[in-house]
This record gives structure tokens, sequence and C-alpha cells, in this order.
């Protein structure tokens, strides 16, 4: 069953309005071109600020009826389990409750289920398989712009399935965000700091990531989409061009998509397939582009990792594709997939720095680390992506055991003292304080264990006499250890 | 009232598979600007009107017809009635202390 515009927003209300401690409801700054209000609900327990946010949007393409429900009926899933302390579970799939804390407390979830609600009331009242927003186009006899075309990433140029003909189901639009229903998004992307963004789609039972609308590659940083004309109308990108990806970042996403897809499988056996977005066919101006994109046309913008996913499976026709008549078991792994991938979204290191104030330099210094300097080599990437696997764990270890909590936090907090002195050099005791966390993990967690097992972290006993600066050479190149 | 994008249009659309060949490839569909769908084999299928599909043939493209689709609204046995939505919502959130009614 679906449910139309007004019991989504009716939902939404409800929720805003019996549980005001953990949802806030947002009336987005434009309504829809046909004047229906768009809401954001954002979820969050506990009482940190300075959150990282993850916004996740449905709706976009109008027919693809099943997403909003999933979204809307996520939020409460994840209301009940925190309230409860009971964990999730979806067919196979289980998150613990600890993890549904753990991302409660750490990050504000921001849900927007149907930023197009003008296409789902058409769709339920006139044609179920109408796509685009319901824009008159003016001088034409043909309505609507394609929501998920309408985004500033090369805007206009009409690779693949994008177009320029506001008779086409993949009308860009006059201009980039010229709809009400692209600009609501790009405010929530502009005015929070959203780490994670996820457009929900139907179908195909894919996890898609950038880029769109050409090849990767990640040797020639050089070659990016801001070198490229936009506004063409043609198909304006090169043959042979490919798209820099930086190759942590293809790292996370394809280790993210593989953990969501392995996740949805748990909930029925669905075979999902991560995988980037061009290899569903070309586009530009999507939303999940644009959200990663940001960063890279404005460097002074944090980076969003975004990803578009495509519930559902064929069933033998695209009607019934689009909206099947039992949604149930595609919404229930859609959810496993999304409350895996704001799992993956959680940063330890930030949420330690939520739970011991004391430590929220040693955290800036651990970003800068991670991004500067272990990113640059093979090996720190492989560390990072490895603390990325278990840092959900850590996350719930921090959430649940506030000793240890405190005992990384005190190594954080060495850590600026460190940063602060590029003279200083690091202890026996801070050596010892380190391997000291690791031997906790290494026996308690079951889920940490990898980490702290890693080949690079052997280097550690050669830490100490060590300024930072030589310490993160040898993890970055595993020196000591023999590992590079 | 004013139209919808081609394939709508019609009281009618037809859902198609266009089949690929060396002198028609993927770009000369993909400039047509129709309503592709996914295919679970990766082929180029289509939503498309009567008018489309003529063009189509006329243009020489193999097409393969999949279905008729009448342009209607959602099956309305499909969309939750008011009251069964709001008992959906009560009935989950059964037991646990409001904060505070809703207004």
């Amino acid at each position: 069953m679906y449910r139309t515009v007004a019991q989504l927003d009716s939902l939404t209300s409800l929720l805003a309005g019996w549980f005001p401690g953990y949802f806030q409801r947002y009336r987005l700054p434009e309504d829809s071109v046909e004047g229906r209000p768009v809401h954001a609900l954002r979820l969050r327990a506990g009482t940190a600020t300075n959150r990282r946010g993850v916004l996740l949007i449905g709706g976009t393409h109008s027919r693809e009826l099943m997403n909003p429900d999933a979204l809307a009926e996520l939020a409460v899933d994840m209301l009940v389990s925190h309230i409860n302390g009971t964990d999730i579970t979806y067919g196979g799939f289980t998150m613990p409750a600890a993890t549904v804390k753990t991302i409660m407390e750490s990050m504000d979830l921001w849900f927007v289920p149907c930023i197009n609600p003008d296409g789902r009331h058409y769709v339920m009242t006139v044609d179920d398989l109408w796509r685009k927003n319901r824009r008159d186009n003016p001088g034409t006899a043909c309505d609507g712009v394609d929501l998920n075309r309408n985004c500033d990433f090369l805007w206009g140029v009409a690779q693949g399935q994008t177009s320029c003909s506001p008779c086409s189901d993949v009308y860009c639009g006059p201009s980039a965000f010229s709809e009400p229903e692209t600009r609501n998004v790009k405010h929530l992307l502009d005015n929070h700091r959203m780490v994670t963004f996820v457009d929900v789609h139907s179908y195909s039972e894919l996890v898609l990531w950038p880029w769109g609308h050409a090849p990767i590659q990640s040797h020639d940083p050089s070659q990016r989409f801001t070198g490229l004309p936009t506004g063409t109308c043609t198909a304006s990108i090169p043959r042979g061009y490919a798209e820099y990806l930086d190759p942590r970042d293809h790292q996370r996403f394809s280790t993210v998509g593989a953990t969501i897809v392995d996740a949805i499988g748990q909930v029925r056996g669905r075979s999902y397939v991560s995988k980037p977005s061009l290899d569903l066919y070309a586009t530009t101006g999507t939303f999940d582009d644009y959200a990663y994109s940001r960063h890279i046309a404005n460097p002074a913008l944090d980076k969003t990792y975004g990803f578009t996913f495509e519930t559902g499976p064929w069933t033998g026709d695209a009607r019934t594709s689009f909206h099947p008549s039992d949604p149930e078991p595609i919404k229930r792994d859609t959810k496993a997939g999304l409350l895996t991938l704001m799992q993956q979204s959680i940063c330890a290191v930030d949420f330690i720095g939520l739970k011991v104030g004391s430590a929220r330099t040693g955290v800036e210094v651990a970003r800068a680390i991670r991004d500067r300097r272990l990113a640059a080599s093979a090996t720190g990437r492989n560390l990072i992506r490895r603390f990325e696997e278990v840092s959900p764990a850590l996350g719930a270890a921090v959430a649940t055991r506030p000793r240890f909590a405190k005992r990384v936090g005190k190594l954080l907090r060495r850590l600026a003292e460190l940063a602060d002195d590029p003279g200083a050099r690091l202890t026996d005791d801070d050596v010892q304080q380190l391997a000291s966390v690791l031997e906790r993990v290494r026996h308690r967690d079951t889920d940490l264990q990898s980490v702290a097992r890693d080949a690079s972290l052997a280097t550690i006993p050669h830490l100490a006499g060590k300024t930072l600066d030589e310490a993160i050479d040898l993890l970055s190149q595993g020196h000591a250890a023999g590992t590079a | 009232m004013t139209q919808g994008s081609d394939s709508s249009a019609s009281r009618e659309r037809i859902e198609l598979v266009i089949e690929l060949d060396e002198t028609r490839d993927l770009d000369s569909v993909e400039k047509l600007d129709l309503d592709r769908v996914p295919d679970p084999e990766g082929r180029v299928r289509v939503l498309v009107s009567e008018d489309q599909l003529r063009r189509l043939q006329q243009d020489g493209f193999t097409v393969e017809l999949q279905q008729r689709i009448r342009v209607e609204a959602l099956d309305p046995s499909l969309v939750y009635t008011d009251d069964d939505a709001r008992a959906w919502v009560e009935s989950r959130l059964e037991g646990l202390p409001r904060e505070r009614e809703a207004e």
C-alpha cells in the first residue's frame, strides 16, 4: 500500500508533534510548483550539537512510489528502537539497538520522504507512470521537469538520458535549479553539514555512486568536470573523457556500497549491485553527482558522499516494477540498506569529540592527518578503510562504555598536544596507552578485532621517540613493519 | 489542461524494447529523448506514445512490443485510506510514551 501526499505529511506531523525530543519538522523554503508545502523531518537523540548529517530524499521521480513510504517508516522504526532499546530486524537483517542509538546520538538524520508532492499526487489521481514534477513549460504542450536532471552539475549537457526538450521525460529544465523542489534539496545541503546524501529511486536493485556522466579514472586530477562546458544541450563530453575520482573516495564508495549490498542481501537474499551511476546509463544534473561534486566545485565546502538507490526488482513490466502491488518486502530491503548507509556514515572519532568535549581539538588533528597524510599513500588508505569498516562498532563502544570513551578521548588530547609542538616526541607512555586501547579492543569486541590486527599497526611499538610527523610517515608507509 | 510529455499526452503508453544494431546504436536512440526505463538485461526498454512508435518504425528501428498501458491513475486499491494510514502509525507507536499530543 502507498500513502498519499497528505498521509505522508500527516505522519511526519504526528511524529514531530508526539515526539518533539526526537523529531523536528521543517517546512522547506519553497512550496512545490503547484503550491504544496515540502517538509523535512530531522531525527536525532541526545544533546550533542554540531553533528554530522545524513540527508535521505525520496519521491524525486513520482512513479517510483514505494520510497517515500519506506523513508517515513524507517524514521518510525528508528524511534521505536531508541525508545524501547530494541534491535531493528528486517527478515534476516538485524541492526542492534546499540548501533541505532549510536547513529541517532552521533548524527542528524534528515528525511525528506517526498520532494515532489505534485508528481506523487498526479500519479495517484491522473497518470501512474508520471515521472517529472508538474512545471508548466511555457510555449509547449508538455509539462514537467525531471528533478534528477536539474541540479547544477554539468547541467544542460544532453549526455545519454538527459534532454533539453521540454517534452522529454528527462528534461533538465530551463536552467540549473530552476525548480523549487530541487532548490529545497540544495537549501538543506547548503545549510547543514551533510556527510552523506542518498536519493532513493526504483527500480533495478542497485546502489549507485558517482560518476554518472563519464567513466571514472583515479590518475589524472586535472581531468575534472569543472573544465567541461555546461548548458550545451548536446552530448558535449568528449569521447574518451574520464572523470577523476579521488582514490580514497573511490575506495569509500566501493566499500560502503558493498556493505550496503551485503546488508540488503541479509533481509531475504536479494542481490543488489553496487557500481558507478554511469553503468545504468549516462546522466547529468543528478542529485548524487551534485551532492558529491560540491566540494570539488567549491573547495570551501565540506565533502558529501552522494548515493542513489534503485530499489526493487524487475517484475516483468515497467508499471508493476515502479509500483508493485506488495511493496512491503522491497521496503524492508530498502530500510536495511539505508540503515547501513547511516551506520557507515558514523565517524567514531567525530563521535568521541561529541562525547568527550575536551577531545575536540584532537578530533580535528586526527581528521587532518587522515585527509592530508594517510590518504596520500596506498598503505595509509588501507588503514583508513580498515578504520572506517570498524567505525560503527567503535562508535557503539564509545556510546555504551564511558570508561573506554574517556581513554580514547585522552589519546586524542595527547594527539592535539603533539600536533601543537612539532618538536615533541611520542613517549613510551604514549605508545603504551595506544597499545593498551588496541589490546582492549582486540579482546572485547569481535567487530573491532580486524582493525586491531591491521598490519600497519605493527609499527606502533616503533613509534616511541618519534615526532608526530615521523610517526605518521611510519604508519602511512608501514616501513617498520615491512608492510610497504 | 496542458499535456504531459509525449508518451503520456496520448491515452496510452507502449512499453517496448528497441533492438540496436550497427547503424542504429545507443547514441541514435538517446537522441530521440524517449522515456527509457531500466531493463533486467540491459536492453533499451522505453515507454512511448503511438506517435513515437510510428517515428521509430519509420526511422527503421526494430522494436519488440512488450505491452500497451492505458494512461490512468494509480489503482486506488493500492492506496491507503486515511483511516488505515492513521491506524498504521497508531499501531506502530502503541505503548510508547508520547512527549505531547499533536496539535
